[in-house]
């Protein structure tokens, strides 16, 4: 798994390991049931604290992204697992809200912002 | 959904009200804090601050005035023989009398520990470059700081002990070996049942591998727990030079003052409260250092602690 | 055997081995400036032995070897002081065996100085004509007792010094003393010298229970001495 920390960009370590192990689950590099490195390991490698990616862990597992099990390791989840859904689904409706609030202080109309959302969808 | 949880695990090292008066009229006072097993505690502050007080009250080098110190869940005081076999101290400078030589060292120190390791020590001695023939016939005092520092390391690594302390063990040593060090350190809490308590000036070394700070200034405690938590719960604001003054002054810590500008350090609860009073400042992380140098720059510390 | 009494036997038994470690480091203390000055030491004496072949340079020789086997234990604070006791810090072993394996050693060298005092007494008796072997051996005793008298007064002193140079001064300092009385013997008044004399004459008559109330003087002096020894190393901080 490829994991590079950046110590001068301003995100904390925890939220880019975060980011990364989110992103390659959700392409499918990391497949369902496969193991992550252990959180000593990782944290070796990564020449980074223990706690840091215990709580990158303890994050992802709270979103649905993967499992920890005590005494045997951290699993991906299945993509299509209902909390990651539920995740997923509560992010986009954050990204919605404040897309919203962008389009009203521009003073947009809202059928543009459907017209505006249909070619995004289409065009990722 | 079961997430890790430090608390569960023993305590590698716990101090409880310990308090110590010096004749010169330096205390530390009422110090407290706890090392969960596996993981890295830093201990910093300015020179002075108590770091080194704090070990050598660990060591029983000096004697408490009040509190308690456990180790691996041992009376320091009490069970003092099995403590000790159990701790790893490197020092800034070397223990062994200086006119011993290298090879000499293991016949001397060996028999101190039942757990002593004679492979384990001279693959280390290897590893940091101070095995063969030319290196054992040098005394300890012909030494570099760097080897005196890397052949108590061998020791302490060489008698399983549980708990490594490390007092200043950097300075003196350039970048490439302090990364070697940090990297040893990760590989000797790898297996979640080795400790270590890191005391050092030189906050680099502990920005990313540390998972604990206790951060001591002037003999007191300002704060310890996980180092995220540290340095998220400071903010570094910057703005224009005559900014400073309308900053409300109780919940400003420390602040410096440039021609063009000024540093100032505030808790992170008390942020919207500072930015409302001063619209348009800027907002930065506190690194370690930021919130070391910024927090001893008060000497006048009106119950800001 | 009940858990009491395995418990209490583990309990010696690792107080035997913390013991034994503690000697250990303290005689390789000994040797930390090297072996070879030892048997200079050791044999200087016989040197000097020959070289008088008479009263005087018995008692010298005397006072040389005894004197050496006690400053012996003054090396081992020197180091100490020298090194920052930090590793006596991070030794695992109690404080008060520390001082015990002192004494402990410091007994060694009185029963070994004894024996180089009993060589001596030999060496001299092939030597010269009229000496006595037997009646110059209670002399082995009185080396013993010398030596332990020496431990007795300078470890202390030793745990309580901060100074390399103090130390090591001090030692000279009674050495030459020791030696400069000696020396000076025969110019003291006759009158003086005639007392010292009889009541080591009236001590000699009556030799057996002189030495059993010496034994038990020294015996309870040098417990006070590690009393005194425990204590300060106890309180000590570096």
């Amino acid at each position: 798994m490829k994991l590079i920390i950046s110590s001068v960009s301003g995100e904390p370590i925890y939220e880019q390991i975060k980011t990364q192990i989110r992103t390659a689950v959700l392409d499918g590099d990391l497949k369902a049931g496969e193991a992550l490195p252990s959180l000593r390991k990782l944290a070796k490698e990564l020449r980074i604290s223990v706690l840091t990616v215990t709580r990158a862990y303890n994050e992802l597992a709270d979103e649905g992204v993967v499992q920890n099990i005590q005494g045997k390791g951290t699993f991906v989840m299945d993509k299509g697992n209902e909390l990651m859904k539920q995740q997923l689904e509560a992010q986009v409706r954050t990204n919605l809200a404040e897309a919203s609030r962008a389009a009203k202080a521009a003073d947009m109309p809202l059928e543009r912002l459907g017209e505006m959302l249909v070619e995004e969808y289409r065009a990722n | 959904m079961t997430a890790f949880t430090p608390q569960s695990t023993p305590t590698a090292l716990s101090v409880t009200g310990v308090t110590k008066h010096y004749d010169s009229g330096f205390t530390l006072e009422d110090v407290t804090f706890d090392l969960p097993a596996g993981y890295i505690m830093g201990l910093i502050g300015p020179n002075g601050a108590g770091k080194s007080t704090l070990i050598k009250l660990i060591l029983n080098m000096i004697r408490r005035d009040a509190g308690d110190i456990h180790v691996l869940g041992l009376d320091n005081l009490e069970d003092e023989e099995a403590v000790k076999e159990q701790l790893g101290v490197v020092f800034d400078s070397s223990y062994l009398y200086e006119q011993w030589k290298v090879k000499d060292v293991e016949r001397i120190v060996a028999p101190l520990y039942p757990t002593w390791n004679h492979d384990l020590y001279q693959r280390r001695l290897v590893d940091f470059g101070l095995a063969g023939k030319e290196n054992g016939s040098k005394r300890i005092k012909s030494l570099s700081r760097g080897m005196q520092m890397k052949l108590m390391l061998a020791i302490a690594l060489s008698h399983d002990a549980k708990l490594l302390i490390l007092d200043e063990p950097t300075s003196g040593l350039d970048v490439l070996a302090r990364d070697e060090l940090m990297d040893l350190l990760h590989a000797y809490i790898e297996d979640g049942e080795h400790s270590v308590l890191f005391s050092t000036h030189i906050t680099a070394d502990l920005e990313r591998a540390a998972d604990f700070i206790t951060y001591i200034t002037g003999g007191r405690l300002y704060f310890t727990g996980p180092k995220d938590e540290f340095e998220e719960s400071f903010k570094l604001v910057k703005g224009g030079p005559d900014e400073l003054a309308q900053l409300p002054a109780d919940m400003v810590l420390g602040s410096h003052v440039y021609e063009t500008g000024f540093d100032a350090l505030v808790r992170g609860e008390n942020l919207a409260t500072v930015m409302r009073a001063v619209p348009g400042l800027a907002v930065e992380r506190a690194s370690i250092d930021d919130i070391i140098r910024l927090t001893n720059t008060r000497h006048d510390n009106k119950g800001v602690l | 055997m009940s858990s009491v009494a395995r418990g209490a036997r583990a309990d010696m038994q690792s107080r035997g081995h913390a013991l034994i470690s503690a000697m250990r480091l303290d005689l390789v203390y000994l040797f930390a400036e090297g072996v070879f000055q030892y048997p200079l030491i050791i044999l200087m004496p016989f040197v000097f032995l020959l070289a008088f072949r008479n009263d005087f340079g018995y008692m010298l020789s005397v006072s040389m070897e005894t004197y050496s086997f006690g400053a012996l234990i003054v090396t081992m604070a020197v180091v100490d002081v020298q090194s920052g006791y930090r590793l006596r810090a991070l030794m695992p072993v109690a404080r008060h065996i520390q001082v015990l394996s002192r004494y402990v050693l410091g007994l060694m060298m009185a029963l070994i100085a004894s024996v180089m005092v009993a060589l001596l007494n030999l060496v001299q008796s092939l030597a010269v004509s009229d000496w006595s072997l037997a009646a110059n051996m209670p002399m082995t005793v009185g080396a013993l007792l010398i030596v332990l008298a020496i431990v007795t007064i300078w470890i202390p002193l030793g745990y309580r010094s901060n100074s390399v140079n103090g130390l090591q001064v001090g030692l000279l300092v009674v050495y030459v003393i020791f030696l400069a009385v000696l020396l000076m013997w025969s110019e003291l008044p006759h009158g003086f010298t005639a007392s010292v004399l009889g009541v080591f004459a009236v001590l000699g008559s009556h030799a057996v229970p002189v030495a059993v109330v010496g034994l038990a003087i020294a015996v309870a002096l040098y417990a006070v001495s590690y009393a005194i020894s425990a204590r300060i190393y106890q309180r000590k901080e570096w």
